[in-house]
């Protein structure tokens, strides 16, 4: 009877195990069943590295600097669950385009645990290794880089390609079309012009003020700058270096024809290179060939919605003799066809002379 | 060995003054020599580049690797005779941990570069209190003691280090520290030179004024004191004005290793342990060797190469050298 009683008691909790396993298989099965239900794209990323993506994200980080201003631009604002903390420290982009109080800071990296925390479906990682890293943990990322292979130039238009195949909205399609457009009609109609004329080889330095390095920081070789330099005819001075910190003497040595100056720090840079030694001996400083890039949602410089006024801007303050765009009226139009905001037209001069919005300085 | 002795003094003083003359003429920016010499003895417009390179670049940073050479090699020859160990660097009792700290939280904070050296200046002074403080808690007046608690206190400061580069932001403010911490003269300026020529000028006069107690304090407390001198006075002395002698150094460049540690066993293989002739030699071989390890750092490369991985394999080289030709000499010890 005791024998019995301990049979159907083992019995009873094999049938149990049998149950609950059943269940966890079914659970998990179902929950497989429900993501490959999801729609999913495969794309090819700025490193042409292929990988799955879900249709349609709705919550997408933009770690990748040069992605989040192209994606409220398309209307996709609404879709981004945070940025990278340098991107959304800005106070122009609180002015135009309050809504971005709302997405989350990212760091440059962070944990993973954090996107899956936060339900993230798509992350713009703007290196290599941190959009791999972020793949083999079961997190979709792709690389939008600052830089690239080996030159800029074919990637002008990838990012905004790359949307239309990631979202698939009639609206952000036209968007994106008459953004490339522009592009490359303000890319056409500088270089037809210049053409017409000849230079000679002149060399130009760009001076990276998005962070306080002084005179010495700029950009190398593959970055958009270069591209955006070399269609205003320039040699760009970054790509003969191997580092993007060129020493004093080196930038001494190289004498540039001409200097351009952009982010926060642009102002400080540029009283640097006109009031210190041994800066001011060079024959750029002494002809005021030196000149500031404005600054927006995003630095100018940077692959953005404003990238045809940036092209338009430095062509006029670069060969005044040429070019006489209106750069005010472009900057108020673009502004607020693409973030809804009407600007002032002094909001545009602070702009356009890399100031915050209340005319002081973006040097918090 | 005293003739020799002698003359080392002499060389190595002409040999600064060459090596000084060579690292204004060299530089990424071609100069020549006579473009030098018209930069800096005419007042011809034609040469306002090269003489604004020489003035306001290689003028300064030159001489702040001299002094910065001189004061790191004493310092570490003064600590190694101090604590009677040849292992002994500069920054033994916390006082780069410290001063790396200060640059860091005034790096993080967005300070100038002003307040960064008066940061870095402060921590590292009191970091060295600290340690002195935790030593005098034992109520044990040995070297050993003291050491421990350079150790444990510049374990401690590594570890606030960490944990500010952890929270630092890794494209801006983490970058400038790391930076900080490998040491360059590209930032020099007159003024900072005048501060460190006027606090060497005056711990090297000290110096030499008692080098012979120093000669004592290094024989160890009991036969400095039969020879009549105040052991631990001088002791503490001795330790104040090498912890001053490295903080104001790394205050201003950033920490700089190696040099500290190896210089003083180049001139004690060369001169023997009289500190009467050992501290000159330090100021002549430590300025000549930093002023050579910063025109490598500035005149090969694009940007410039961190000062303290230069001297670390230069130092690395001419130790390895003079120790072989010096090998007899070793082995009949």
């Amino acid at each position: 009877m005791k024998g019995d009683k301990k049979e159907m008691k083992k019995s009873l909790k094999i049938i149990m195990l049998a149950i609950i396993s059943l269940g966890l298989l079914l659970g998990v099965s179902a929950c497989q069943n429900t993501l490959s239900e999801e729609k999913t794209i495969t794309v090819v990323d700025m490193d042409g590295v292929s990988i799955e993506v879900k249709k349609n994200p709705t919550k997408v980080a933009s770690i990748s600097r040069t992605t989040y201003d192209l994606l409220v631009a398309y209307g996709l604002g609404d879709k981004i669950d945070g940025a990278y903390s340098g991107t959304l420290n800005n106070k122009w982009l609180s002015t135009i385009y309050p809504e971005s109080k709302n997405h989350y800071v990212y760091g440059y990296q962070n944990s993973y645990e954090l996107f899956i925390e936060r339900g993230v479906d798509l992350v713009f990682a703007p290196e290599r290794y941190i959009a791999d890293e972020l793949n083999e943990r079961g997190i979709p990322a792709l690389c939008v880089s600052l830089y690239g292979t080996p030159r800029f130039d074919e990637f002008v238009l990838f990012f905004s390609q790359l949307v239309t195949q990631i979202w698939d909205s009639a609206e952000v399609k036209r968007k994106a079309k008459v953004w490339e457009n522009r592009v490359t009609k303000a890319v056409n109609e500088i270089q037809t012009e210049l053409n017409k004329h000849s230079f000679g080889d002149r060399t130009l330095f760009y001076i990276r003020g998005d962070k306080d390095r002084g005179v010495g920081y700029t950009d190398t070789a593959g970055s958009f700058t270069e591209y955006a330099y070399k269609v205003l005819g320039f040699k760009f001075a970054g790509s003969t270096f191997n580092t993007n910190k060129p020493s004093t003497e080196e930038i001494m040595a190289l004498n540039p024809d001409v200097f351009v100056a952009g982010g926060i720090y642009q102002n400080k840079n540029i009283d640097l290179l006109k009031t210190t030694e041994p800066y001011m001996n060079l024959d750029a400083v002494k002809n005021n060939r030196v000149y500031s890039i404005p600054i927006g949602v995003t630095a100018f410089e940077q692959l953005s919605a404003m990238t045809p006024i940036f092209l338009y801007d430095q062509a006029n303050k670069i060969y005044p003799e040429l070019f006489s765009f209106d750069i005010p009226t472009m900057v108020k139009e673009t502004i607020l066809e693409y973030f809804g905001y009407q600007m002032t037209d002094t909001e545009v001069e602070y702009m356009l002379n890399g100031l915050a919005p209340d005319g002081t300085s973006l040097i918090s | 060995m005293k003739t020799k002795s002698a003359i080392y003094l002499p060389i190595s003083i002409t040999v600064v003054i060459i090596i000084f003359a060579f690292a204004l003429m060299i530089g990424r920016y071609p100069i020549t020599i006579s473009d030098f010499f018209n930069s800096i003895f005419t007042n011809n417009n034609n040469y306002n580049v090269q003489r604004s390179i020489i003035v306001t670049l290689r003028w300064p940073r030159t001489l702040m690797a001299l002094l910065v050479g001189m004061g790191l090699s004493v310092s570490g020859l003064l600590y190694q005779e101090t604590f009677r160990n040849k292992l002994v660097s500069p920054d033994l009792l916390g006082v780069s941990a410290g001063a790396s700290v200060g640059a860091s939280i005034a790096i993080v904070l967005g300070l100038g570069s002003v307040i960064i050296s008066m940061f870095s200046f402060v921590l590292g002074l009191i970091t060295v209190f600290i340690t002195v403080v935790i030593a005098k808690l034992f109520k044990d007046g040995s070297s050993t003691i003291l050491l421990l608690s350079g150790v444990i206190v510049s374990g401690f400061m590594s570890s606030v280090l960490a944990f500010i580069k952890y929270f630092a932001d890794p494209e801006t403010t983490l970058a400038s520290i790391t930076y900080w911490e490998m040491g360059t003269f590209q930032r020099a300026l007159m003024n900072e030179v005048y501060i460190l020529i006027t606090v060497i000028g005056v711990c090297v006069l000290v110096l030499l004024s008692i080098s012979w107690r120093i000669n004592l304090v290094a024989l160890g407390r009991e036969d400095a004191q039969t020879k009549g001198i105040n052991y631990n006075f001088y002791r503490l002395l001795i330790i104040v004005i090498s912890t001053l002698l490295t903080a104001i150094s790394v205050c201003f460049c950033g920490k700089v290793s190696w040099v500290g540690l190896v210089i003083p066993h180049i001139v004690r293989l060369l001169v023997g342990r009289n500190t009467k002739k050992t501290i000159p030699l330090c100021l002549t071989f430590g300025g000549g060797f930093m002023i050579i390890c910063d025109i490598i750092s500035r005149t090969f490369t694009d940007s410039e190469l961190p000062i303290s991985a230069v001297t670390g394999l230069i130092g690395t080289v001419v130790f390895i050298s003079i120790l072989f030709s010096k090998r007899r000499e070793l082995n009949e010890h």
